[in-house]
C-alpha cells in the first residue's frame, strides 16, 4: 500500500493533469475574486457580481492554495495534491457557505417575511457558488480515492 | 524515559520541553516500529494536508477564510430564524399589551417580552456560532488555528501557549482566563489574563449582530469578522505592550499534539451545540429575566415615583450623569446606560437598549437606533462593546486567579480606558473617512 492516500502510483499524465485542474480553478478563483474586489471598493460597476470586497479577498486566497499547487504537481510531487485538496475543501466551505444561505433566505421568501420578500434567487448565485460546481467532480474523486486507499490500508 | 544532561549540555541554547519532546516522540516511534504496522494513507493524508494548514505563507490566510466563512454562517443563515422568533414575540406583545392592568401590561410587553423576548431572538446566531466552532473543533483544525497563531506570537516574542486560553475566549471569557493557569510563568500568565477579556465571547455577538443589522445590513457579516479578528489583534498587541514595559520574561515555545483530522458528524456537533446553547437558554431564563424586570422597573420609577416617563427614571439620571464623557463617542443617555447595565453582562445591553427605547420589535428598535445614533458612532459602539471589561463574573475571576486586587482594579481601567481610546480613533477616523 502506498502512502499517499491513492495518489503515489499517479503516473505522469495525472500529475500534469491535476496541475492543470489546480491552474484551471486558482485562475476562476482568482479572477472573480479580484473583479469581485475591484466591485467592492467601487473601481468596477458589474452588475452580476456582489459588493462583498472581503468574499472576494476569500476567493483570492482559494486561488493562491490552488496555484501553489501547480509546481509541485508539475515536479510530480504527490504533495501537489494537498494543495488541491485543500483548495477543494475551502472552496466547498464557501460553496456550502452561500448554499445554506440560499436555502435560509428562500425560506424566508418563502414565508414572506418583511426582509425577504424582494429577494430574489439571481442574488444568491455568487462566485463562491458557482465556482466550486466545475470543482466538485474533482472533489467527489479525491474523497472517493483517499476513502478507497484507507479501505486497502 | 532518560534524558540525561549530557543531551541537555550537547543541545545548549535549545528549550529544554523542545528536547524532551523530541526525545519522547523518538522513544514512541522506536516502540511503534516494533509493535505497529501503521495504517499509511491516513497518517499521510493528515500530514500532508498540515503542509498546507499550516503552511508559512498560506496557514494564516487560510485561517482567516475559515473563520470569516464561520462569522457569515453565524449572522446570515441565522437572520431568518431570527426573523421568525421575532414575528412570534411580536404576536406574543400585541397580545400581552392589551391586557387591563397597565403595569402588568408594561412588564410584559416592556420588561419581558422587550429584554428577554429580545435577547431570545439572538439565539440562532449563538448556536449557530457553537455549531461551526464544535465543527472546528471535531475536524480537527481549531488545534491547527492556535498552531498557526502560535507562529505569529512567538515572532512577536510573546508565549504561544497562551494563544490556547485566547481560542477559548471566543466562547466565554471565564474559562479562557482559568485556562491561563496552564502558561509557564508568572508574568505570562498575568499577560494572558489580562489579555483574554479583550477576545470577544458569545454574549457580545447578540450587541454587534443588532447593530451591524441595523447599520450595516449588507456586511453584517463582515463587519462581525472583522471585529473578531480585531479583538486578536488588541489582544497580541496588548500582550506586546505589557511584555516591553511591565512584564519581561523569557517565552516558551508551543508543544502541542495535533489531533488527526476528521470528518465531524452532524450529530455530535449539534450535540456539542445545543450542550454551549442550553447554558445561554439557561442564563436568559433566569439572570437575564431577573435583570429585564429589574431594569423594567428602574426605567419605570423616578424620584417622581412609579410610572414615570423613562426620561424621568433612574436609568435616565445614571445614562445623563456618564452621558458627557461619551458625547465625542456619539453615544446618547439610552446607549450610555445600557453600557453601564452590560458591566453585570454583555447580553444585557441589547436586553438594556430594548427596554430602554421601548420599542416593539427589531424593526421599530433599528429605526430608533437609526435616529440616535450615527453608523459611524455604531461602528464605534461596537469596538466599545468587543474591548471594555466583559462582565462582572471576568472581574470575579481575575481577583481569584491573580489574587491581587491591584491586578483586577488595573484588569479592568486598562479595558475601559482601551475601549474609550479605540472607540474615539473610529469615531476620528470615521468622521474623515466619511466627511
Amino acid at each position: 500500500m502506498d502512502r499517499s492516500g491513492g495518489f503515489h502510483s499517479s503516473t505522469s499524465s495525472e500529475f500534469r493533469t491535476a496541475a492543470i485542474i489546480a491552474a484551471l480553478a486558482g485562475a476562476g478563483y482568482g479572477i472573480l475574486g479580484v473583479l469581485q474586489i475591484l466591485v467592492g471598493i467601487g473601481m468596477m460597476n458589474l452588475n452580476a457580481l456582489i459588493s462583498d470586497p472581503i468574499g472576494g479577498i476569500m476567493l483570492v486566497v482559494v486561488a493562491l492554495v490552488y496555484i501553489s499547487g501547480v509546481r509541485p504537481l508539475l515536479g510530480e510531487d504527490r504533495e501537489g495534491y494537498a494543495y488541491l485538496a485543500v483548495g477543494s475543501i475551502l472552496g466547498g466551505i464557501l460553496f456550502v457557505l452561500q448554499l445554506i444561505i440560499l436555502g435560509t433566505n428562500a425560506l424566508g421568501w418563502w414565508l414572506q417575511l418583511e426582509d425577504w420578500r424582494e429577494w430574489i434567487l439571481l442574488g444568491d448565485l455568487t462566485p463562491a457558488l458557482l465556482l466550486f460546481i466545475p470543482v466538485l467532480p474533482i472533489a467527489i474523486s479525491m474523497h472517493r480515492e483517499k476513502r478507497r486507499a484507507r479501505r486497502g490500508a | 524515559m532518560k534524558v540525561s544532561s549530557e543531551i541537555l549540555d550537547v543541545e545548549e541554547g535549545m528549550d529544554p520541553q523542545i528536547i524532551l519532546a523530541d526525545e519522547r516522540y523518538s522513544i514512541i516511534g522506536e516502540i511503534l516500529c516494533d509493535v505497529y504496522e501503521p495504517g499509511h494513507a491516513k497518517w499521510s493524508w493528515s500530514d500532508s494536508l498540515d503542509k498546507v494548514f499550516l503552511n508559512r505563507y498560506l496557514g494564516l490566510p487560510v485561517f482567516l477564510v475559515i473563520i470569516w466563512s464561520m462569522f457569515n454562517f453565524t449572522f446570515q443563515a441565522s437572520a431568518v430564524f431570527m426573523a421568525i422568533i421575532e414575528v412570534i414575540f411580536e404576536w406574543v406583545g400585541s397580545y400581552t399589551s392589551q391586557i387591563p392592568i397597565p403595569w402588568l401590561a408594561s412588564l410584559l410587553t416592556d420588561g419581558v417580552i422587550g429584554g428577554v423576548g429580545f435577547i431570545l431572538v439572538f439565539v440562532p446566531p449563538i448556536m449557530f456560532m457553537y455549531f461551526a466552532i464544535s465543527v472546528l473543533e471535531d475536524s480537527g483544525y481549531l488545534a491547527r488555528a492556535a498552531f498557526v497563531m502560535d507562529r505569529i506570537m512567538v515572532r512577536m516574542g510573546l508565549q504561544g501557549r497562551s494563544f490556547i486560553p485566547l481560542l477559548l475566549g471566543f466562547g466565554c471569557t471565564v474559562p479562557a482566563i482559568m485556562a491561563a493557569r496552564t502558561v509557564d510563568g508568572d508574568s505570562n500568565r498575568l499577560t494572558t489574563i489580562l489579555v483574554s477579556p479583550l477576545m470577544s465571547c458569545a454574549a457580545r455577538l447578540p450587541v454587534y449582530v443588532l447593530i451591524a443589522g441595523v447599520f450595516f445590513p449588507d456586511i453584517a457579516g463582515t463587519i462581525v469578522f472583522l471585529l473578531y479578528i480585531l479583538g486578536i489583534v488588541m489582544a497580541v498587541t496588548m500582550a506586546l505592550i505589557f511584555k516591553k514595559t511591565i512584564f519581561r520574561e523569557e517565552s516558551t515555545p508551543l508543544l502541542m499534539e495535533l489531533p488527526m483530522y476528521q470528518v465531524p458528524t452532524f450529530h455530535g456537533s449539534i450535540i456539542h451545540m445545543w450542550e454551549r446553547a442550553s447554558l445561554f437558554l439557561k442564563k436568559a431564563g433566569t439572570y437575564l429575566l431577573a435583570g429585564a424586570i429589574i431594569l423594567w422597573f428602574i426605567s419605570n420609577t423616578g424620584p417622581g415615583g412609579f410610572g414615570v416617563p423613562v426620561e424621568e427614571s433612574f436609568v435616565s439620571i445614571l445614562g445623563h450623569l456618564f452621558e458627557p464623557i461619551f458625547a465625542p463617542l456619539g453615544f446618547n443617555w439610552q446607549i450610555v446606560a445600557a453600557l453601564i447595565f452590560g458591566l453585570l453582562a454583555k447580553e444585557v445591553v441589547v436586553e438594556a437598549i430594548g427596554v430602554i427605547y421601548a420599542a416593539q420589535g427589531e424593526a421599530a428598535l433599528a429605526g430608533a437606533l437609526a435616529a440616535s445614533i450615527t453608523p459611524v458612532s455604531a461602528l464605534a459602539l461596537m469596538v466599545f462593546v468587543l474591548l471594555y471589561t466583559p462582565c462582572i463574573a471576568v472581574i470575579g475571576i481575575v481577583r481569584k486567579e491573580t489574587g491581587s486586587n491591584k491586578w483586577t482594579v488595573f484588569s479592568v481601567v486598562y479595558q475601559i480606558v482601551l475601549a474609550y481610546a479605540a472607540a474615539l480613533v473610529v469615531v476620528v477616523v470615521g468622521g474623515l473617512l466619511v466627511g
